[in-house]
């Protein structure tokens, strides 16, 4: 009883501060790969996607609805997607990491890289069949930004860890 | 009873967790933003959003763009040194080529005068048999002498020697392309000579100083004072006439002596140069 009810309130604030800053990095982070063109047949890595399953797990009780939906209208309005887009993918995303945490955060790191590359990868098959256009090549470069969604998963992994040790209460 | 209730709430929770989603809550938030998305596309709600949020977060978005800018600017100041710099290296390279250039023209020059001198020697001479030659080494202990490279099959035996600065000495021995120059200044070298002011006939003696040589045999009556200039005779024919070989220098009588010891400085520096005439007297 104590795990789930126990919070301490002076940690509450920088919990949120945490998860905020964090994602809207990404956004921003994203948003300058865009700018900079560091794409691959027209996507990027999806680095604010990967951080929210990352607080997903991590601390499940914590974000709720209210980051998917701030991070997923700042990713639509800066990469300028349909106003809802990255909304509906992330609240989706974010209800089935929070609904299989457990499982996952009981995985290795190379299952966990298996398992985000397939997010990645099905996030972004979604995003070009509904908004933009399937080819060939389209296939491919969103295979080849699955695989380094996986690779730089443990980095970002770590960094992000290091993030809520210091300033959550978690 | 109550107690059962509180363990199989939490057996619930720890089973069936979703942190703070559930699909109640999920269902209709992605309803809403299905909404948002049907109204974006029909009323292109997006891009006013965007105009709006544009200008309420004008400085944030140029971020991007100052970054780049910042990020061009920066390459292209180490770029621009790059090339300034290797340019400079280029220039240096330059530089030193034409320095060398410069050492090899001052060369030229230098011989070009000293040719010239020696042409001027050669018109003295009876200019039957005549070489050009380099100096190759210079000795001064224990005896001094000087090395001359020449072409191979010359024949240099009896030929003197002149430098540009003149008269200074004699062919000692020779092999092959080399010649070995037997200074005036020698202390075995005698050169007839003769007093251009009076033509009277004396003979100059070496004293193994460079530039530096004795007369002996005058008697106190001659008439010579210091500064006469003294040109070779041509006498015994081991020199050719009238090139000058020093001025009396200083003139001593010992008392109890009835000759003179006079010192002439030499006209010819032995070292000086590079380029040596051999000629036949």
């Amino acid at each position: 009883m104590a795990y789930f009810s126990t919070r301490n309130p002076n940690k509450t604030l920088s919990t949120q501060l945490a998860i905020g800053i964090s994602l809207i990095s990404g956004v921003f982070f994203q948003s300058l790969l865009n700018f900079f063109s560091f794409e691959i047949y027209g996507s990027s890595i999806p680095v604010t996607l990967m951080t929210l399953i990352y607080w997903n797990i991590a601390l499940p009780k914590n974000i709720g609805l209210v980051w998917s939906f701030i991070s997923g209208i700042l990713l639509d309005l800066n990469l300028g997607y349909f106003l809802g887009t990255h909304v509906i993918l992330f609240l989706f995303i974010s209800y089935l990491t929070q609904r299989y945490f457990h499982r996952i955060r009981a995985m290795f790191q190379i299952q966990q890289s298996i398992l985000i590359a397939s997010i990645v990868f099905l996030y972004l098959v979604i995003l070009y069949i509904f908004f933009q256009g399937f080819s060939f090549f389209v296939f491919l470069a969103i295979a080849l930004n699955s695989i380094i969604s996986a690779v730089i998963w443990p980095i970002l992994f770590g960094l992000l860890r290091l993030i809520r040790r210091k300033y959550t209460y978690a | 009873m109550a107690k059962e209730h509180k363990q199989a709430v939490i057996a619930q929770k720890a089973i069936f967790t979703t942190g703070s989603m559930r699909l109640s809550r999920v269902i209709p938030s992605i309803l809403f933003a299905i909404l948002i998305l049907a109204a974006d596309v029909s009323l292109n709600l997006g891009e006013r959003i965007k105009i709006y949020v544009g200008l309420a977060s004008e400085p944030i978005i140029f971020i991007p763009q100052i970054l780049n800018e910042g990020w061009t600017s920066f390459s292209d100041y180490f770029e621009d040194r790059e090339i300034l710099q290797s340019e400079i290296l280029e220039l240096k390279k330059d530089v030193d080529a034409q320095r060398f250039n410069l050492l090899n023209y001052e060369k030229i020059l230098q011989e070009n005068i000293e040719l010239k001198k020696l042409l001027g020697y050669l018109e003295q001479t009876t200019k039957k048999n005549y070489i050009y030659g380099e100096i190759e080494e210079i000795n001064f202990a224990p005896k001094p002498s000087m090395t001359v490279g020449i072409g191979k099959n010359k024949k240099p035996d009896q030929m003197i020697a002149f430098n540009w600065t003149g008269l200074i000495g004699s062919v000692e021995l020779s092999a092959g392309s080399k010649v070995e120059i037997k200074p005036i200044f020698a202390k075995d070298s005698q050169i007839p000579i003769r007093n251009r002011r009076t033509n009277s006939n004396m003979i100059l003696v070496g004293t193994d100083v460079p530039q530096n040589f004795l007369i002996k045999g005058l008697k106190k009556n001659e008439d010579i004072v210091p500064g006469d200039k003294l040109v070779t005779s041509g006498l015994g024919k081991k020199y050719p006439k009238g090139i000058e070989v020093g001025t009396v220098n200083k003139i001593s009588a010992i008392s109890n002596n009835e000759f003179l010891e006079i010192e002439v400085l030499g006209t010819s520096e032995f070292n000086s140069g590079d380029q040596i005439l051999l000629t036949l007297p």
